[in-house]
């Protein structure tokens, strides 16, 4: 069994802590902060960063985790993976493949995130590898080709959201881009008894917020807040400005692939954490039938994404019950772990 | 054997799902060159100009086809158009749009449905015409290609025209509910006529020279921002000022022009208001001096006033009426220019 490096971590925790936001937190926060988003990003990853020091554990200790536990687990998942698959069908659909029917693109992913999820976390630390080094070049030709349209006199005016709302914008950001990071923290890792990847996950999550201000920043230097406002993902549209040479251009389809990067993995993952909490709900199922649970969980995913109406609590909530649920839990193990030294 | 079925269901799937279901040929696709809006009656007419590319044996040509449709909204206008012409509307290379007077009040419709398009690129300019949008105007030869060459043109080489694309157009509107456009004028050819500023209820349009003027004291600058704060009590008036400075580089000429007043107090509304005009006058006479011009021209000064929202309301209803016209005439028949009044509009 091969271990993860720390480096694939760090990878994971990058692509993860961009995942959410991308999908649907840069369109609530330009609504609400407007030119403040810069702010929000700066205030949510200081407050994300608390969140990861508190709940990410210095030494990677085997626990065992309650059938209890494990139900609630699969629960969250199974209703939180239908949102996320629905959303990134829908980013696919409208931003990529307009004439693709959704159902056909959210089977299609999940079919090839099940794939991958059988083959395990090894596979797919290795996958964050290879499409880290798409990214860092997707990014860069982005960057490059965006800058001539920039303009400094969009990102005013700053400082005009009440300190309140803006404190609760910086939680919504924080909540949006540790949750996907805290997957980490639950699929199996064959990892060193006694490692920590504290630090790598750290650096993955500011290297990610660092890219999502920078996004932030793009998408309002290009744009201005009114238009920014007016759209979903902007900075999927300030794509379509990239022109190298007068002539070269429309690279927006191939470009937005690296919003996707993380899209995909926090899927797959997604899909190994149910794939863990079957297991351990359904201990006394032969592996067959653990795998036929799998295929129904697929089901539900995709009829979920698809037909059923979405869970009455709107995500951000079903995520903050994940958030302090898991905060408890790190208490209380703290507890425990303190209570039990001499 | 349960390993063959897989295999076998997942290639069924394969080929069932990729491939050909939502593909649409070439020619079933509408590519719209040029769009034109106009409204009569309360409905929406919709000139949509398609671009047909041929290729021939030595070269390759392409003919334009105009289809007109009307409607409550853009959606019905645009069905109306796809009966007609059986191919699915791509906005992907639209390379103008012309717009005329009965658009004055329905920018909301045209930004909100053009912005939701995902195919659009909003790059291309925008016009405004001096008549009624007719199949006159797109019957003129080659207009797809001419239009946008001709405005560049005019912007770069000669500075007598404003090149507003539809995005700048739309952050105009959803920013300040007006917008400021090029005008053309199209009877036996195609001719630039200066600019026309409209909002929901105001129309002010400026010549060639005025444009000119636009362009120098408007382009590529940072807008005055006047801050204003009222005192309710003592009804004095604090005014902070910033201007930015101001590179100006239309026909080789270069002008920095760095200026900055600090926060002013003013016992009333009525000293403020004489003492912007007598600031602004100052301010341009800068401008009038580094120029050294002798040609005839308007100068036309945006500023944007930030509004204290404990403004009382007679303050904020002059600052309305005031914030966007405010024109000085300058006459330079003689050497000696000289001021006459100015005129608030």
């Amino acid at each position: 069994m091969k271990l993860i490096a720390n480096r694939q971590v760090a990878l994971l925790s990058f692509f993860l802590s961009q995942s959410i936001v991308c999908l649907y937190g840069f369109s609530f926060l330009f609504q609400q902060s407007g030119c403040d988003t810069l702010l929000t990003i700066l205030g949510g990853t200081l407050l994300g960063i608390f969140f990861l020091i508190i709940l990410v554990p210095k030494k990677s200790i085997k626990q065992k985790q309650s059938r209890l536990m494990a139900l609630v687990l699969l629960l969250f998942f199974l209703f939180f993976g239908y949102d996320l698959l629905s959303q990134i069908a829908n980013y696919i659909h409208f931003q990529m493949m307009p004439r693709i029917s959704i159902l056909m693109i959210a089977f299609s992913f999940l079919l090839l995130g099940s794939v991958i999820s059988k083959k395990g976390i090894e596979q797919v630390a290795r996958m964050s590898e290879i499409l880290f080094f798409f990214f860092l070049f997707f990014f860069t030709i982005s960057l490059i080709g965006l800058g001539p349209h920039f303009h400094f006199s969009y990102l005013k005016p700053l400082f005009t959201t009440e300190p309140l709302p803006l404190l609760l914008n910086c939680f919504y950001y924080a909540v949006l881009s540790v949750v996907p990071v805290l997957l980490l923290l639950i699929v199996p890792f064959p990892t060193r008894e006694a490692t920590s990847h504290k630090r790598s996950i750290l650096w993955g999550y500011l290297g990610g917020s660092l890219i999502l201000l920078l996004l932030a920043i793009l998408s309002l230097g290009i744009l201005g807040i009114p238009l920014v406002q007016q759209y979903a993902y902007p900075f999927v549209i300030i794509l379509k400005k990239i022109m190298f040479f007068g002539t070269f251009g429309r690279f927006e389809l191939i470009l937005s692939l690296q919003f996707l990067f993380g899209m995909i993995l926090s899927m797959i993952l997604l899909l190994i954490a149910i794939r863990k909490q079957l297991r351990l709900v359904f201990s006394s199922f032969s592996f067959q039938k653990q795998e036929g649970l799998f295929v129904l969980s697929f089901l539900f995913l995709f009829l979920g994404a698809t037909y059923i109406p979405h869970f009455p609590l709107p995500t951000f909530v079903l995520l903050c019950i994940f958030l302090v649920g898991m905060l408890l839990r790190r208490l209380l193990l703290f507890g425990k772990e303190k209570s039990t030294q001499p | 054997m349960k390993k063959w079925i897989f295999c076998l269901i997942t290639l069924l799937f394969v080929f069932l799902t990729t491939g050909c279901i939502s593909y649409t040929e070439l020619n079933e696709l509408g590519i719209v060159g040029a769009i034109g809006i106009h409204y009569e009656d309360k409905q929406v007419v919709l000139s949509l100009q398609f671009i047909d590319a041929k290729k021939e044996e030595n070269n390759s040509s392409y003919q334009t086809t105009l289809l007109v449709g009307t409607g409550n909204d853009m959606e019905s206008a645009i069905d109306m158009i796809y009966q007609q012409s059986s191919r699915s509307v791509y906005f992907s290379h639209v390379a103008f749009m012309v717009l005329d007077e009965s658009c004055q009040g329905h920018f909301q419709e045209i930004v909100s449905y053009f912005l939701k398009q995902e195919e659009l690129r909003s790059s291309f300019p925008v016009v405004f015409l001096n008549q009624e949008i007719t199949s006159e105007f797109f019957d003129l030869s080659d207009i797809t290609f001419r239009l946008p060459s001709l405005l560049t043109v005019n912007h770069e080489e000669h500075a007598t025209t404003l090149q507003v694309s539809f995005e700048d157009m739309a952050r105009q509107y959803l920013e300040e509910e007006s917008v400021l456009l090029p005008v053309f004028q199209a009877d036996s050819s195609l001719m630039i006529d200066g600019a026309i500023w409209i909002s929901n209820d105001t129309m002010i349009r400026f010549s060639k020279e005025e444009v000119m003027g636009i362009l120098f004291l408007q382009d590529d600058i940072e807008q005055m921002e006047l801050t204003i704060r009222e005192d309710t009590e003592t009804k004095k008036i604090r005014v902070l000022a910033e201007t930015t400075i101001l590179n100006i580089t239309p026909m080789h000429l270069d002008i920095e022009i760095h200026s900055q007043i600090r926060s002013v107090d003013f016992p009333d509304a009525t000293s403020f208001q004489k003492a912007y005009e007598d600031t602004v006058q100052s301010y341009i006479a800068k401008v009038l001096d580094q120029l050294n011009a002798d040609h005839d021209f308007l100068h036309f000064k945006t500023v944007l006033f930030r509004e204290d929202p404990k403004s009382s309301d007679d303050l904020i209803q002059w600052l309305n009426h005031f914030t966007y016209s405010f024109s000085f005439h300058t006459s330079f028949t003689s050497e000696n220019s000289s001021m006459m009044g100015g005129d608030l509009k």
